[in-house]
């Protein structure tokens, strides 16, 4: 099972960026074409890691969004992956997961743990 | 009114009625909502009226040993001038979202280092109009069609598709890459610093990495181009601005390329024009020091932890800043100045409710490209930035 | 043939075929007409379709328009809001809603097959039924 897993993780460009849709969610734009590449279709979880950090994001699909990769919109989540040397383009693991995504409460809760 | 959802300013939106017209949807959201989700003064997570609120907030200041203001970017000018005499009287540091956003572009703008120009100039008389990691379909929405791309202007009488030679630099075909159509050119772009190397080897008859010989041709044909930057060039020169400066006075030996910078929060050029106007910065300030620097940054003092206070103001840090800064957050007492329930607000020890600047409160604010606009507001809150500030001057 | 065209142009509706509904061989076809020309009633009679959800209030399809441009030099035409009482289209609530459709260049016998607001939507919000 654990060779199965990593087999299953998959590197991914991110740009944060704006875009139309409104959400209060952690959600995750694919790029059409990288998303089939991977198996990984609209609806879906999936956990975005990087530097010893993750968050689980809900797919959606987006044509704009980088080929190898993804949008995630200026927010509590992309801030919580990134940092300023990577602020608004990093490199990130993305591997299919299971329950739903993470909320603002959940990162808060994090942040507010670190004093 | 005049829209104050971003730098742009537009001042041909009404509300007829109830409809919202002319403002695109994000103006829209900001214009129909103000009333929604609003912030109640509060103290260490209780319930309040707003004067003690205010002399909560006060306290905490007076017994600082390092205070900061933060934010601002949303406030009138007139706020912003408060906001400069309470850092003045504490003598402690001030600094606005610009400091990781455009700061170094406007600062270069006002000490005339790098040529600029208004929007309406641009409507009239730019040929060449550039994007640089900026994607305005999301982040200016009118941007082009208001005052850049689309309009005819005096001198660009026959249109966007023959007096005007549009090119688009992302690492991705964005929305605003797709209209690069007729007369235009897309670059994607996995290096900004590669991009400036490749427009220099072009000025001087050389092949780059990118092909911008075309482009500087077509920029020879007029005597008015223009680049509007954005966040994915700050960030894409990974620090070297100077970089950028250059080849900006070497592009205009051979033919006018001025720069305005794509867009912001609606006040953040007011912000760094009105501390620029008081000590010659236009963000990371310290009083004490007298000094502006790169530590002064408010994202810095968090991350080295020297500060124990912070005064933050239309921000909401928690959500809008790296884990590396807002990780610290709870190590200090944070006052917040907002109109709305934002999540700063679920953490900061001091809570006072303000208003929307340009809906419920006026005052002055600065376009994007430097023009002043006097808000045209449609109601009238008591407590705004202005009040909240003014008192907390009053009672230091 | 020429009553399909006829009926794409919306000259004629489908109950101009008496047999279609009379006749009761034809359910299916008449079943399976009815759900392909049922875009043809969501469109307006230049065959132009907004889909909202797409559109942002860019408003670049108002200043590209070359109506606008025309009747509206100082409003529509220049990236302001529109000044005059009559556009084709406006924002309204960040949305492009359409007012005054036979004013665009597409509508009637004399139409001319102007695609300018379809080529400059950023995220092809709008379409046209010729597709």
């Amino acid at each position: 099972m654990m060779r199965l897993t990593r087999l299953m993780r998959f590197e991914a460009k991110i740009v944060v960026a704006r875009v139309s849709e409104e959400t209060r969610k952690a959600t995750i734009y694919l790029n059409p074409e990288f998303a089939k590449r991977c198996g990984i279709k609209e609806g879906d979880v999936v956990t975005v890691s990087r530097a010893g950090r993750e968050l689980k994001f809900r797919v959606k699909l987006l044509e704009t969004a980088p080929e190898n990769g993804g949008i995630i919109p200026n927010s509590i989540f992309s801030n919580f992956l990134a940092d300023f040397d990577g602020f608004k383009s990093f490199r990130a693991d993305i591997e299919l997961s299971e329950g739903d995504e993470s909320t603002e409460e959940d990162v808060i809760s994090i942040i507010m743990q670190k004093k | 009114m005049i829209c104050t959802a971003c730098s742009c300013l537009c001042d041909d939106v009404e509300i007829v009625d109830g409809k919202v017209l002319n403002a695109c949807e994000r103006g829209y959201r900001h214009i129909s909502r103000y009333r929604e989700s609003r912030a109640k003064p509060m103290v260490e997570g209780k319930e309040v009226d707003v004067d003690s609120a205010i002399e909560a907030a006060v306290e905490l200041l007076k017994s600082a040993k390092s205070p900061a203001i933060y934010g601002l970017d949303t406030s009138t000018v007139e706020a912003q001038k408060i906001a400069v005499e309470i850092a003045k009287k504490l003598n402690c540091y001030i600094d606005d979202n610009s400091s990781f956003c455009l700061g170094e572009f406007v600062e270069a703008i006002l000490k005339k280092e790098i040529p600029s120009s208004t929007l309406d100039d641009v409507r009239d008389r730019a040929y060449v109009v550039i994007y640089w990691g900026t994607n305005p379909y999301h982040s200016l929405p009118r941007h082009m069609s208001r005052y850049a791309y689309y309009p005819r202007g005096a001198k660009r009488q026959r249109g966007y598709d023959e007096d005007r030679y549009l090119v688009v630099i992302d690492v991705r075909r964005s929305e605003a890459a797709k209209l690069a159509k007729k007369n235009a050119k897309f670059i994607q772009v996995d290096s900004d610093l590669e991009l400036v190397d490749s427009f220099m080897r072009a000025l001087e008859g050389k092949a780059g990495k990118y092909e911008v010989a075309s482009i500087l041709r077509e920029m020879k044909k007029a005597d008015f181009n223009v680049t509007f930057g954005g966040l994915g060039l700050k960030y894409g020169l990974r620090g070297n601005f100077r970089a950028f400066c250059e080849l900006l006075r070497n592009i205009n030996k051979f033919a006018p390329l001025y720069f305005i910078p794509s867009g912001f929060h609606a006040n953040m050029r007011g912000f760094n024009e009105t501390l620029f106007e008081a000590v010659n910065a236009v963000n990371s300030y310290s009083f004490s020091s007298a000094a502006s620097s790169p530590e002064f940054a408010f994202t810095e003092l968090l991350k080295r932890e020297r500060i124990d206070t912070a005064l933050i103001v239309g921000t909401d840090p928690i959500a809008s800043l790296p884990l590396e800064a807002s990780g610290k957050l709870p190590k200090l007492k944070k006052i917040l100045v907002d109109p709305r329930n934002t999540l700063t607000s679920k953490i900061a020890e001091v809570v006072i409710p303000s208003a929307f600047s340009g809906i419920e409160s006026g005052g002055e604010m600065v376009r994007s490209d430097g023009v002043r606009v006097k808000l045209k507001p449609i109601a009238k809150a008591e407590v705004d930035d202005v009040y909240v500030l003014k008192r907390i001057l009053e009672g230091l | 043939m020429s009553f399909a065209f006829k009926l794409i142009n919306r000259e004629k509706k489908l109950e101009d075929c008496k047999p279609l509904f009379e006749d009761k061989k034809y359910e299916v076809q008449l079943k399976k007409l009815q759900e392909m020309v049922k875009p043809l009633a969501e469109a307006t009679e230049t065959g132009l379709i907004v889909k909202s959800e797409k559109c942002n209030g860019c408003g670049n399809c108002i200043v590209v328009c070359p109506v606008h441009v025309e009747k509206d030099p100082h409003g529509a035409g220049i990236g302001r809001g529109p000044t005059i009482t009559d556009p084709i289209y406006r924002i309204e609530n960040g949305k492009l809603v359409i007012l005054n459709m036979h004013a665009c260049r597409r509508y009637g016998r004399n139409r001319i097959l102007c695609v300018v607001c379809r080529e400059n939507c950023p995220t092809d919000a709008i379409s046209f039924l010729e597709g």
